[in-house]
């Protein structure tokens, strides 16, 4: 069995030779790849090398870990998710950037030295140079973004409005044109729980609570 | 040795393995490479992992001169190349299962010696897991004359057992917590097992979708329940404490229930129920809970009439959602909604209640002093009580809501279709309980022929057998949901406009398309005069509105360009005469070129309003009333935001807004009309910069000046400008965070006015678990000649584990 897996990777992988940008290191449930030049959707399967271009989909339960070759930047995608992977080779590095149809998908993105990672939603456009995030991308609702860690730039594409998103911070960009920032609050952290992220505990936080029991946190971070 | 079951040990292997090594020492001195370029991308370093399924890789990305045939890799000494798939890029071998303990990987690449690492496997998760985090913060905010004080505590607790069970609580006691409001506190614990089953008991926030129920709180049970194709979602709980169960956009949409939620799911079959309280009863302010008026009885002796004024019924809900549909591509769903004010919530005598006495032209009450402040109790038989029927307060109210909705997504979402119709009927008070037939019969007019108006009762059921339903007497809105004139032979208006116009009737039919990095969406929705829903109560109402807007992603997302266009008016009812109507058309550039480059943005949008009234209202005295409303507006917004390193990194954003709205009318008497128009220009400047010695600091500065109508045929202008100073740095390795600021503002025209303030505060992290956050701000005002102060002091603590 294990032979006929190397062999289906070896012939996989003569097919996008040099053009491989990431690897599956994860996968559980139902995920499926589906190459750009060919249009076939195909089980994706542990170890198995991504090239640019390549679309990941998940089932309901379906949950899958890539990781960039150049930086080990990673990118967990959670069920019924449809992820598009891009990379463009260019010396020791790769210029990454991911085109998320819909879906949850957390990322840890390893400094860039001088790019950008660049995240596109229907709704959206981040600008991420080294961070933790997660995002939750529905093309009728909108996005959210969750910083965990690190800095980036959320456009939403109706409006162009930008904005910072720093740590402990979540921006929610909607097709309506409106682009808020607010404090990170467990509930925009729901679903991630397979993706092991969590706000983490070098933060000072408080809750406010308006006349109509909404609950806003503010969070104090180190540097 | 840890590899399962595996032929790694038979001799076969072994020659393997000294050919390998012939072949690596006879190729060892002619390759030149550097083993620190590999990277290992699995398993971590000394990380512990699941023996199951375990993936060794190695990226050998950007390395030069590599060779695959020249790799060796070996898991406890044992060489598994033939495991595993190697090429110039990356090396990968999947296993099974590895035995429970330490594991050793080393991997030779070319010369050198062997990249070599450890890590362990284990049988199973840790099987209890958890961590927590436990805050409290104090707060003292003096404002002006006005001060607040506000303290509270939360503990938040999480955790795991075994891989099947998952737990967590979330709690705050606040001082806020007062039974003149509605509840602060939050109490809540939620515990799952494995993707079966998910029972929140308190407060928590279900989301079920977007419309009904999309994570506002709620306080009571929450469970969730999935087993293959059966799906059981199930709430109970109160709106105001705790819950927002969402059922459709116009049925319930979020407002915090406290009762009963339930959800069931089988594969196409969902059924979401909700029963419980919208809101909790309040008695109100002692104070204010009583107004008067002074009566006579029979035997000609003055008493207080004394009726109950501040209070709020408990309300009662019972909603739920019958759908059909995984909700993925495609599901249709009928809705309700039953509110009911509890008319035995509110208490009638309040003993403790005060009422300051005074006489009126009607008399006094003998031995009432006036001026005295009297609690109920102290008035004895000097005062009656009116029933509830004739208190000043808010009647109880009635509501019922039914809808319907459907929702289709297909091309793996990029067609996305919705549709939503709910009709709602609303008793005002409900005081005195239903009509009867005989009395429905004379409401309008005296004549006892079975008849309301012409609508023919004789088949008509009897209102008072449905009161467990809807109370239906002469508070019902609407009495008549439907013209009755689109009905009988005679009909004078069109079946279908009757009832695309029934003012209690809301609809929205929505359609998104999403296809080669073209965004479309059409939306239409339309919500009557008279729609109520007490479980949605901030819907609009009197609306209607189109809208379509399109945006187009170029150039691999670094070029957008939108357009958009939208129609509202209130032209609903038949009887409409004046139509209220607004345009709104934008259009939207954006560029983001990429790294090192600045981004631009820029928005135009073009609003016209027109309340429909051309005419001048002549009046009596010669003079007339102009109402007439009929407006353009522009607004341009332009932005520029760029990224630089000039020494140190910065973030420089420079922000123009121009609105300009004009009265489209020439013929206003401009000596007594306000005139609509006005102007207003903003301009901001950020500039952020991260300095190499870890300071951050934000410049900002805004400038603002507004011409516009300060009364009949008066104008003004008024000039702003704020400007704000933060900087933050990190002491003793970060262990304490330093912050401080100013602000100052000064304002011109119509008010004259400035302020200066400053701010700071430090965060200190006691050791890695434990923090403290300390936080003041003085503001001082000047508007008008007087000076007031503004204070503001915060401390936090923060434990976690």
């Amino acid at each position: 069995m294990k032979r006929i897996l190397i062999l289906c990777l070896s012939i996989y992988s003569i097919s996008i030779a040099s053009s491989k940008i990431a690897l599956a290191i994860k996968v559980k449930g139902k995920v499926f790849v589906i190459e750009e030049a060919n249009s076939v959707k195909q089980p994706l399967k542990p170890g198995t090398p991504l090239k640019d271009k390549d679309k990941i989909l998940t089932g309901k339960n379906g949950f899958v870990a890539i990781m960039y070759l150049d930086d080990k930047s990673v990118v967990k995608m959670l069920g019924n998710s449809d992820l598009t992977v891009s990379g463009k080779r260019s010396g020791t590095q790769i210029n990454k950037s991911l085109d998320i149809k819909y879906g949850k998908i957390a990322a840890s993105i390893s400094p860039q030295k001088g790019n950008e990672f660049r995240i596109a939603t229907p709704t959206s456009v981040a600008s991420v140079k080294g961070t933790e995030l997660t995002i939750d991308s529905q093309p009728g609702i909108g996005d959210s973004f969750t910083l965990i860690e690190g800095l980036i730039e959320v456009t939403n594409t109706i409006t162009g409005e930008s904005t910072e998103v720093e740590n402990g911070e979540t921006a929610v960009s909607t097709p309506e044109g409106s682009l808020e920032v607010h404090e990170t609050t467990t509930d925009d952290l729901a679903g991630f729980e397979d993706a092991d992220v969590e706000i983490p505990t070098q933060e000072l936080r408080f809750e406010v609570e308006d006349e109509d029991g909404n609950i806003k946190e503010i969070i104090i971070r180190f540097q | 040795m840890g590899i399962s079951k595996k032929s790694l040990f038979d001799s076969n292997r072994k020659i393997t393995i000294m050919k390998k090594q012939i072949i690596f020492l006879a190729l060892f001195s002619s390759i030149l490479l550097s083993q620190s370029d590999v990277l290992i991308m699995s398993p971590e370093p000394n990380s512990e992992i699941s023996g199951h399924d375990v993936l060794i890789a190695i990226s050998t990305f950007g390395m030069k001169g590599i060779n695959p045939n020249n790799i060796q890799l070996l898991l406890d000494g044992e060489d598994i190349s033939d495991l595993a798939y190697m090429d110039e890029d990356m090396v990968t071998c999947l296993l099974d299962q590895l035995d429970p303990g330490l594991h050793q990987i080393q991997i030779f690449i070319g010369g050198g010696g062997p990249k070599t690492w450890s890590f362990t496997t284990t049988l199973r998760e840790p099987t209890l897991k958890y961590s927590g985090r436990i805050r409290s913060s104090s707060s003292m905010d003096q404002i002006d004359d006005q001060t607040l004080n506000i303290s509270q505590v939360m503990v938040n607790f999480k955790g795991s057992a075994y891989e099947w069970m998952k737990f967590k609580t979330n709690v705050k006691i606040t001082t806020q917590e007062q039974a003149l409001y509605q509840p602060r506190n939050v109490l809540g614990f939620e515990i799952a097992l494995k993707d079966y089953a998910t029972i929140n008991v308190g407060d928590s926030n279900p989301r079920l979708s977007h419309f009904t129920m999309n994570g506002k709180r709620i306080r009571g049970l929450n469970t969730n329940f999935k087993w293959s194709w059966f799906n059981l979602h199930f709430v109970q709980g109160e709106i105001n404490r705790a819950s927002n169960p969402r059922l459709s956009h116009f049925t319930m949409n979020g407002k915090r229930i406290r009762g009963l939620n339930t959800n069931f799911k089988w594969s196409w079959f969902n059924l979401h129920f909700v029963q419980g309280e919208i809101n909790r009863a309040i008695e109100g302010d002692l104070e204010k809970a009583y107004s008067y008026s002074i009566d006579t009885d029979d035997d000609g002796t003055k008493f207080l009439s004394l009726s109950r004024n501040g209070y709020t019924f408990k309300q009662n809900v019972m909603a739920g959602r019958l759908a059909l549909g995984r909700g993925e591509k495609i599901q249709w769903g009928l809705n309700f909604m039953k509110a009911r004010d509890d008319t035995n919530s509110v208490t009638q005598e309040l003993n403790n209640a005060e009422i300051v006495y005074s006489p009126d032209a009607t008399g006094f009450v003998s031995g009432l002093d006036s001026g005295v402040v009297y609690t109920i109790s102290d008035l004895g038989t000097k005062a009656h009580f009116l029933e509830g029927k004739n208190w000043a307060g808010d009647g109880p109210k009635d509501n019922l809501v039914i809808g319907t909705d459907l929702g289709i997504s297909l091309f793996n979402k990029r067609l996305r279709l919705d549709g939503e119709l709910a009709f709602s009927m609303t008793n005002n008070n409900i005081w005195g309980g239903p009509l009867t037939l005989a009395q429905l019969d004379t409401m309008i007019d005296d004549s006892v022929d079975n008849k309301l108006s012409s609508f023919d009762l004789s088949r008509f059921p009897d209102p008072a057998d449905y009161e467990n339903i809807l109370i239906i007497n002469p508070n019902l809105a609407p009495l008549v949901p439907i013209d009755i004139n689109a009905f009988g032979d005679s009909a004078t208006v069109d079946l279908t406009d009757a009832v695309l116009s029934m003012p209690s009737l809301a609809y929205r039919g929505r359609a998104i398309t999403n296809f080669y990095g073209n965004y479309l969406a059409v939306e239409y929705s339309q919500v009557g005069p008279e729609f109520n829903s007490l479980a949605n109560p901030y819907l609009v109402k009197n609306k209607r509105e189109f809208s379509i807007s399109d945006k187009l992603k170029l150039l691999q997302n670094r070029l957008m360009l939108t357009m958009g266009y939208k129609h509202q008016d209130d032209d609903i009812l038949t009887t409409v005469e004046n139509l209220k109507s607004q345009n709104t058309m934008s259009l939207g550039i954006n560029a983001l070129p990429g790294p090192g480059l600045p981004t631009l943005n820029f928005t135009y949008r073009s609003i016209d309003r027109d309340n429909g009234i051309d005419k001048l209202i002549p009046l009596t005295d010669s003079t007339f009333t102009d109402n007439r409303e009929n407006t353009h507006t522009n607004n341009i917004m332009m932005n520029i935001s760029h990224r630089f390193d000039l020494v140190w990194s910065h973030a420089l954003s420079g922000t123009f807004v121009n609105v300009n709205k004009t009265d489209k009318f020439t013929d206003r008497d401009t000596t007594n009309f306000v005139d609509p128009a006005m102007s207003t220009n903003v301009m901001n400047f950020t500039l952020s910069t991260r300095y190499n010695f870890q300071l951050k600091t934000t410049l900002n500065l805004t400038i603002n000046s507004s011409e516009l109508s300060t009364g009949p045929g008066e104008r003004g202008n008024q000039d702003f400008l704020t400007t704000n100073f933060d900087a933050e740095y990190p002491f003793f390795k970060n262990q304490i965070l330093g912050k401080a600021g100013l602000n100052y503002a000064q304002g011109s025209g119509l008010v004259d006015m400035s302020w200066i303030g400053f701010k700071s505060g430090i965060k200190w992290k006691i050791f890695d678990q434990f923090s403290v956050k300390i936080h003041g701000e003085y503001r001082s005002k000047k508007s008008g000649g007087l000076k007031k102060n503004t204070v503001i002091a915060r401390a936090n603590l923060e434990y976690s584990f």
